[in-house]
């Protein structure tokens, strides 16, 4: 034992006291990042006892991390769902502004009973062909918002697909730098930090699990098993020129080859964007793809000969195809787009109102669909027999998710909007709980990886006080070998 | 010696999201304390909402239906009345017409009171509501029957005095009209005359009313219908009585013969009157009809009111006592915020 050793394990004392003390500062410095980590300085007593810094760790809970990537995903799918199904809840709006289909199919029964009670008065009938107006263009404009939505939704899955594709490229570099940085005993600490924060983003467009190896190296698979990074990153393919056909499901989402249809499973921004536009917006067009065929079949005119031989056909409900009813039982796609109020019903486009009251606006030159033959004015038999229509029973579609036994279109209008409004119930609820699960997760996260300042602070006193120690360590050495040197001379 | 620490990211932002939440929830909470109604209907319904729109356009049909049963009710009353009156003009030519069968007197006073009940029936028959003739049943914008008395003489009139003329060779007003018989004119009436006021020839003679009967939906499950109009067997009859007095050439017969047609007139104002009544029985079970859907259509529209009101409504005192507890959590919340952040060691140092 020399003083020169001692002398050397102060000096020592002091290199590492610095080492320490940057690791210090770089945590102070982020306080206030979220995606940094505490870092602390790894102290080794070598052979002599001196003490020197043989690196960097920081400290990162693999299961927190995780954790906090599943809710996370979870969390961004059930938002973009809700996000989605708030802005489709227009199509029915509060009860008590009246707005939705079915409401206004009530506004046009009211309409139909005025005129009822007065058939001979052509504005009561001009009132039936207003509110008729004003029902097929919001089923119209319904049907817009679906497919607007839809598009929206596609547009969104491009963008989100162009993210996923850059952040795994930047995730790429970071991970060949980990791999390397780890094998030459660098501080990788930093790259990790970043590397995470990348994960935090990838977790926000799909749902993932991931996998780290010892020398650093990390793969990617996504929850349902395919690999989205495994050395490489893995090929992603999304067309959003595609055409967006109705009523069929959107063009496919390739990672490394293997069609992901199932935007469920896939987790995510991106999994909740297919969600809305491949299921969300296909039902919700359908239900309105019913309501009006409904309608149509509901104010449809039978042959009114003593005989009978003519189909029934579409009257004051229209549509592209008519004066043929379309098929009963199967979901007619774009109808709700394309259904319109009969010109022979409009004065304005050539046509006569009182055939609302007399029959006979589906082929204004056959006789047989007729109803009131003499156009006695005071005639309302088949205005009644058009309310009682719109809740007489009739067949829907068992495809959709709304089933009516009875009521008519009426009930099936009715019940969709409140299918409608149950799914953001349950959607806004569970993106509530999703939100709430993935703040804990990522502040548990937070508070067991992220910087104290307090602790950073009496960290700091505690090197002063050594530093000092230090010091007086090497003074009193200094003042030892003055002693001996002075004796000496 | 390591120490489970806790970032001081996580301490600040705890409190800080702790406070967005309960800021966004006092919003919605404050406005459901102010409307009375959930903040967001459908979120707090759910698949609840169908029955509240569902509640809502049961009440919209019964608010409709209500209304035009007041249109309806308002032309059934009109009938009635119209009617009432008719029944008068019938009892009144019954009193009269018996009168004349017993004494000869007043003839030329009873034609002329006559001539006037018959222009009174044809105001009668021409009632209006709404802008529609009451009695003409689904023809409503055609008067019933035109004026009989009219110069030039009417097409039902001509056809009157046709009849009388192929059947006695003269015209009413002839003179020698004194020679028609007692026997005659009985014949002639239960005849040709009686064969007038007959379908087809009373519709397309007199009356341009129509028989389809006027449909109602006067709830919500149910209809009504009803025919009452001035092709009724009371009008007609009444009307045979007063044209007979007119034109069967009254003016000129001989006692007997006057005699006769009096009683004939008076048996047929008589039955005109009885048939009148079962008019108006029927238009009074139309009314009754529609006055008890309407106090059924009011009781089930209460019911579906408290049902909406159940339904969107929130508990006024639950809300601002609620309203109250997100308050103080704020407060509560500003009071630790404002500490943690106070809280550094800094300050000591």
């Amino acid at each position: 034992m020399s003083l020169t050793l001692a002398y050397n394990i102060a000096r020592g004392a002091l290199a590492s006291n610095a080492a320490t003390a940057s690791v210090v500062s770089r945590n102070l410095a982020n306080a206030e990042n979220p995606d940094a980590s505490r870092k602390t300085a790894l102290l080794v007593t070598d052979a002599t006892g001196g003490v020197h810094v043989a690196g960097v760790a920081n400290e990162v809970e693999a299961a927190l991390l995780e954790q906090s990537l599943k809710s996370t995903s979870a969390s961004s799918h059930s938002a973009e769902v809700a996000k989605v199904l708030q802005t489709l809840s227009a199509v029915v709006g509060d009860p008590e502004l009246e707005g939705s289909p079915a409401a206004l199919i009530g506004q046009f029964r009211s309409a139909l009973q005025t005129a009822a009670a007065s058939p001979h008065d052509t504005t009561s009938l001009q009132g039936v062909l207003s509110s008729a107006e004003a029902l097929t263009e919001s089923l119209n404009s319904a049907a817009e918002l679906t497919t607007s939505t839809r598009r929206v939704a596609q547009d969104t899955i491009e963008t989100a697909v162009g993210d996923l594709q850059s952040l795994l490229g930047a995730f790429s570099d970071l991970n060949r730098e980990i791999v390397t940085g780890t094998a030459l005993g660098r501080d990788v600490t930093d790259q990790l930090d970043r590397r995470n924060s990348l994960l935090r983003g990838i977790a926000d467009l799909v749902d993932i699990r991931t996998q780290e190896r010892s020398d650093g190296d990390m793969a990617i698979f996504l929850a349902n098993g395919t690999v989205l990074f495994e050395t490489s990153a893995r090929s992603i393919s999304f067309d959003g020129n595609a055409a967006l056909l109705p009523g069929q499901p959107g063009s496919a989402l390739r990672i490394d080859g293997v069609p992901q249809t199932d935007g469920e499973s896939l987790g995510g921004k991106i999994g909740g964007l297919l969600v809305v536009r491949d299921e969300l917006t296909l039902e919700l067009g359908s239900q309105l793809d019913e309501i009006a065929r409904g309608l149509i079949v509901a104010t449809s005119e039978s042959d009114q000969s003593a005989s009978p031989s003519g189909p029934a056909q579409a009257g004051l409900f229209t549509y592209p195809g008519g004066p043929g009813l379309p098929a009963s039982g199967s979901v007619a796609v774009g109808l709700a787009s394309s259904i319109s109020v009969n010109a022979n019903a409009n004065p304005a486009l050539g046509g006569a109102l009182e055939r609302i009251r007399d029959g006979g606006i589906s082929d204004p030159g056959d006789p047989r669909y007729v109803y009131n033959a003499g156009s006695l004015p005071g005639y309302a038999g088949r205005l009644n027999e058009l309310i009682d229509g719109l809740s007489a029973d009739q067949p829907f579609a068992s495809s959709v998710s709304v089933s009516v036994t009875n009521g008519g279109v009426l009930a099936f209008a009715t019940a969709s909007a409140g299918w409608l409004e149950g799914e953001r119930s349950t959607s806004s609820a569970d993106s509530e709980q999703k939100r709430l699960l993935a703040d804990k997760a990522a502040g548990a996260w937070q508070s067991e990886a992220g910087v104290n300042l307090d602790d950073e602070l009496s960290a700091l006193m505690a090197l002063e006080r050594s530093y000092q120690a230090s010091t007086r360590l090497i003074s009193a050495v200094n003042s030892m070998f003055d002693a001996l040197l002075s004796a000496v001379r | 010696m390591t120490f489970a620490t806790i970032s001081s990211l996580a301490m600040w932002d705890a409190a800080r999201t702790s406070m967005s939440r309960t800021q966004s929830q006092l919003a919605s909470t404050s406005q459901e304390v102010s409307s009375g109604r959930h903040y967001d209907v459908g979120i707090a319904l759910g698949t609840e909402t169908a029955r509240a729109i569902n509640a809502r356009l049961v009440i919209e049909d019964i608010d409709a239906i209500v209304a035009m049963n007041g249109v309806a009710g308002e032309r059934l009353s009109t009938m009635q009345s119209s009617i009432s009156a008719m029944r008068e003009v019938a009892n009144n030519l019954f009193t009269e017409a018996t009168q004349a069968a017993q004494s000869d007197a007043d003839r030329q006073h009873f034609v002329e009171s006559a001539r006037s009940m018959l222009a009174t029936l044809t105001t009668l028959l021409s009632a209006t509501s709404n802008g529609t003739y009451v009695l003409s049943g689904v023809n409503n914008l055609s008067a019933p029957v035109s004026d009989y008395l009219a110069e030039p003489p009417s097409a039902a009139r001509s056809a009157v005095i046709a009849a009388f003329t192929s059947e006695f060779g003269i015209a009413p007003d002839d003179p020698a009209v004194s020679n028609i018989t007692a026997a005659g004119i009985r014949t002639y009436w239960s005849g040709a005359y009686s064969a007038l006021f007959e379908d087809p020839n009373w519709q397309s003679v007199f009356s341009s009313a129509s028989d389809n009967p006027t449909e109602l939906r006067i709830g919500p499950q149910e209809h009504a219908a009803y025919s009452v109009s001035a092709n009724d067997a009371g009008v007609r009859k009444l009307y045979s009585a007063l044209v007979a007095v007119v034109d069967a050439g009254a003016g000129e017969m001989n006692s007997d013969t006057f005699a006769a047609l009096a009683g004939l007139v008076a048996d047929t104002a008589g039955s005109a009157a009885a048939d009148l009544v079962r008019s108006e029985a029927s238009l009074g079970a139309a009314q009754s009809r529609i006055a008890n859907a309407n106090s059924r259509m009011q009781v089930n529209r209460s019911i579906l009111e408290k049902v909406v009101g159940d339904l969107e409504s929130v508990d006024q005192a639950e809300a601002s006592t609620r309203l109250n507890n997100l308050t103080t959590q704020l407060q509560v919340s500003y009071a630790v915020t404002a500490r943690m952040f106070s809280l550094s060691l800094l300050d000591y140092l």
